[in-house]
């Protein structure tokens, strides 16, 4: 177990590599920063002092290496707006309030996804069954946007039950983790249902009534455990999509998310905030991954032994 | 029975929630609160050498300047200076700082020293404020002459150097040096201390930033704000922020002009920052540094026709609801808003291609993006385009940013392109005049030497009357010119709530925050 986490962590790293290369190198064929930067009334001169300043007159492979060997020290640069803050800093002061969002969406989205699978696969074939699959269709077609803005509109403006957006109470979590969960919560449901339905006519479970378990213990202790595993292997990549799908949703409800960061960094093309988003995410992104295929080894015995 | 009944309560209960309650805005907190949605805190920070323009919204509460721009007349009042000389040549300028002004947190009295550090900061060449590069040029250097006393030199006589550069038009309030240099910019940029009615009271990055009524604010020697506190909250999207307004939680807001009857219909007011930008398609390859002779509009003809292909009353009526005025030039100027645009007239627009050289028009590529102001462009761009259609000219409509494009126009990698683009309203017409149409400004469209040493003529003229001439006369030059497509002068919307009665906002800027009254309107 020890040397497959290691072997894990060694992919991680050169995976991380890779992608800072990538970002490196992408955010930089759209235009630069310089001239967000300049006011309106600068001149040729002016450019020229300011990509010197910013060190974007060097060849790309040498700004590379000055960054690379800067991250390696834990420096990812600073940011080439405004007051020029630590780009790192930047993105961790962001960071709480994206994984606050992502993991209430995450719970919201197993409290209702989970239930509706279960729900559907014991009432198959049935009306419930129909509702459940059509709740989940709609609920992974509809656009995250149109969601957030028919939410925003019902239980906001209509209603005022609940704060259009903005952040600083559990009121305003309420209608951004909705949004994102509905769409996972849909995921969830299709895969419990169908992994539910393979357990209930699976021999174990057979075995279960026969001894004479309740239809519940049978359903919800016996079949649900292993209807889990292929939820628990998505749970990852789910919360690493609810962190970098976070733009549009964080964007609808002004959540000041790294989502939204993301988005202003490459809109101001601040290549260092860019850089220091995707590696977060993409470290975020790792380690979830590594957490489930953890979790997925205790879930299931057979993998532990491998 | 039962099994109807579930459907049928589902349905009423729909019913209720969609229509069953008052469509009227909810009315904002009576907490003695201002609260205001900006699309962008820009930079979100509180230095103003180490930002843009876009923050003049919570800077301007906190800071103050040398002088102010009265809203109604356009006429320059004493602010921190209390009175200033310019010398008959008009390269020196002697400015009589207010004695008394004090600035927070018992940090002393403002004297002619914080001036100089201030304006020093400012065109530092390390400074990314907007006017930084004019100032570095305009400014030849600054002295102190007595505690109260500050002398500026020019390079160039300017009799606008107040109003353009130093008046609350632009962005360069007065910070306090002592305070700056002991506690270093970090700090100072963390907690910002002005002389303004507003002390700094917080913020949460990205989301909300809180300034707080002085606890001297009755006494305050120029504004005696309404509000007890101003929270100014970051929401990039604008239909939250027109949700925001009908759901009583916001109580300005920047808006489209899509979203006015709405409002209106819901009892918010809508208020104008009049003729604040003008919506403008700029043209590539006309300017010395990256000239392209090979485009069809490098001929003025084609230009001309490029105008009067284009119908731009109906576009005013339907694009914008009526509030733009039609003009025949590129930036609101108040010298231009006589300009006659070019009439729409397709078959001259299509005599006038032939005789260029295109009696089939010509296909060609415009770039268009989404600012504020400005979220219009894209649709300006392809109703401009159905225009051309009908004349033979075939534009294809290329999204992009605003960031990507300012790169490529400063680059030269767009001067085989058109654009769609946003002129904004300058402090000075002079100042917009050097931006947009010298040859050395990097984001001039349109410059010929000819120009240049009209620009260079108004800045020598010393007489306000003869500058104010002069400029007319070069904004109708290039209106003939055909030097961009016109649309006109726009007013950009605000929704308001009942809180907000009168906003003395300048055209220039969304500043005056601090003399919003209400709530009667």
């Amino acid at each position: 177990m020890t040397s497959y986490i290691l072997r894990r962590i060694g992919e991680m790293l050169t995976a991380l590599v890779l992608m800072s290369m990538i970002i490196f190198a992408l955010g930089r064929m759209t235009g630069d920063p310089v001239a967000l930067l300049l006011g309106d009334y600068a001149t040729e001169q002016d450019r020229i002092e300011l990509v010197r300043q910013l060190g974007l007159d060097r060849p790309l492979p040498q700004q590379y290496a000055v960054f690379a060997a800067a991250a390696l020290r834990g420096d990812l640069g600073r940011s080439v707006s405004g007051d020029q803050r630590p780009a790192l800093s930047i993105v961790l002061e962001r960071l709480p309030a994206s994984l606050q969002l992502a993991t209430v969406a995450l719970l919201l989205s197993l409290l209702i996804g989970l239930p509706l699978g279960v729900l559907a696969a014991v009432c198959r074939g049935t009306a419930v069954d129909a509702g459940a699959r059509l709740a989940a269709l709609l609920g992974q077609s509809v656009p995250a946007f149109w969601l957030g803005i028919v939410l925003m509109f019902l239980f906001s403006v209509r209603l005022g039950w609940l704060p259009t957006s903005g952040s600083g109470s559990w009121q305003h979590l309420v209608l951004p983790a909705l949004t994102m969960a509905l769409f996972t919560a849909a995921a969830v449901t299709r895969l419990v249902r169908v992994s539910m339905i393979d357990a209930l006519s699976s021999d174990y479970v057979r075995l279960a009534r026969l001894k004479g378990l309740s239809e519940a213990r049978v359903v919800w202790h016996h079949a649900l455990r292993n209807s889990l595993i292929p939820v628990v292997t998505y749970l990852g990549a789910f919360f690493a999509t609810m962190i970098t799908g976070a733009v549009v949703i964080e964007t609808v409800f002004a959540w000041p998310g790294i989502g939204r960061l993301a988005y202003e960094a490459i809109l101001n093309r601040d290549f260092p905030v860019m850089q220091a988003v995707v590696l977060t995410i993409t470290v975020l992104f790792m380690l979830a991954n590594l957490g489930v295929d953890i979790a997925y080894a205790w879930l299931d015995p057979r993998i532990r032994r491998q | 029975m039962k099994r109807r009944t579930i459907p049928i309560a589902i349905a009423l209960l729909a019913a209720v929630l969609l229509t069953g309650c008052d469509s009227s805005a909810r009315p904002p907190a009576d907490d003695g609160v201002l609260r205001i949605a900006m699309s962008t805190f820009s930079e979100g920070t509180f230095l103003p050498w180490n930002g843009s323009t876009g923050r003049k919204f919570y800077l301007d509460t906190i800071y103050e300047y040398l002088a102010y721009v009265d809203p109604q007349t356009g006429q320059l009042q004493p602010g921190l200076a209390a009175s200033w000389e310019m010398s008959p040549d008009g390269l020196e300028y002697r400015f009589r700082i207010r004695p008394g002004v004090q600035f927070h947190d018992g940090w002393g009295e403002l004297t002619a020293a914080d001036v100089k550090y201030t304006i020093d900061r400012i065109r530092d060449p390390r400074s990314i404020a907007g006017p930084a590069s004019p100032l570095r040029t305009l400014i030849a250097d600054t002295a102190t002459t007595g505690r109260y006393e500050l002398l500026v030199r020019l390079t160039t006589p300017d009799i606008d150097f107040v109003l353009a550069y130093l008046s609350n038009a632009l962005i360069v309030p007065i910070l306090c040096q002592r305070y700056v240099e002991a506690r270093g910019d970090e700090f100072a940029n963390a907690h910002p201390i002005g002389t303004g009615p507003y002390v700094f009271a917080g913020q949460r990055v990205g989301a909300e930033i809180v300034v707080r009524r002085h606890r001297d604010a009755d006494r305050h020697w120029r504004s005696r704000p309404q509000y007890e506190e101003v929270r100014f909250l970051a929401v990039p999207e604008e239909f939250t922020r027109a949700a925001m307004l009908k759901a009583g939680e916001v109580d300005l807001a920047p808006i489209n002009y899509d979203s006015i009857a709405a409002l209106r219909g819901a009892g918010l007011g809508i208020l104008f920052l009049r003729h604040n930008w003008a919506p403008v398609i700029r043209l590539g390859g006309l300017v010395p540094r990256f000239p392209n002779p090979d485009v069809p509009w490098a001929r003025r003809e084609v230009r001309q026709a490029l105008n009067h292909a284009i119908d731009k009353r109906v576009i005013v009526q339907s694009i914008f609801h009526g509030h733009v005025d039609v003009v025949g030039a590129d930036f609101p100027a108040p010298q231009w808003a006589g300009i006659e645009p070019y009439p729409y007239d397709p078959e001259r627009a299509r005599q006038l291609l032939a005789a260029a050289g295109y009696p089939d028009g010509f296909r060609m590529t415009v770039h268009t993006f989404t600012t504020n102001p400005g979220a219009e462009l894209p649709i300006i761009a392809e109703a401009i385009a159905l225009y051309w259609r009908e004349v033979g000219v075939h534009a294809e409509i290329v999204p992009t940013t605003w960031t990507a494009l300012r790169s490529a126009w400063t680059t030269g990698r767009a001067k085989d392109i058109a654009w769609t683009h946003r002129g904004l309203a300058f402090a000075g017409t002079l100042a917009g005049l050097q931006a947009s149409v010298m040859s050395s400004s990097l984001f001039s469209s349109f410059a010929t030497a000819e120009i240049d040493e009209q620009v260079r003529g108004i800045g020598a003229a010393l007489d306000p009357e003869e500058r104010s001439r002069r400029i007319t006369e070069l904004g109708q030059h290039l209106r003939d010119e055909a030097a961009a497509i016109y649309i006109g002068f726009a007013d950009e919307p605000y929704g308001a709530s009942r809180k907000v009665g009168h906003w003395p906002a300048l055209s220039t800027s969304g500043t005056n925050i601090d003399l919003i009254t209400g709530p009667a309107r």
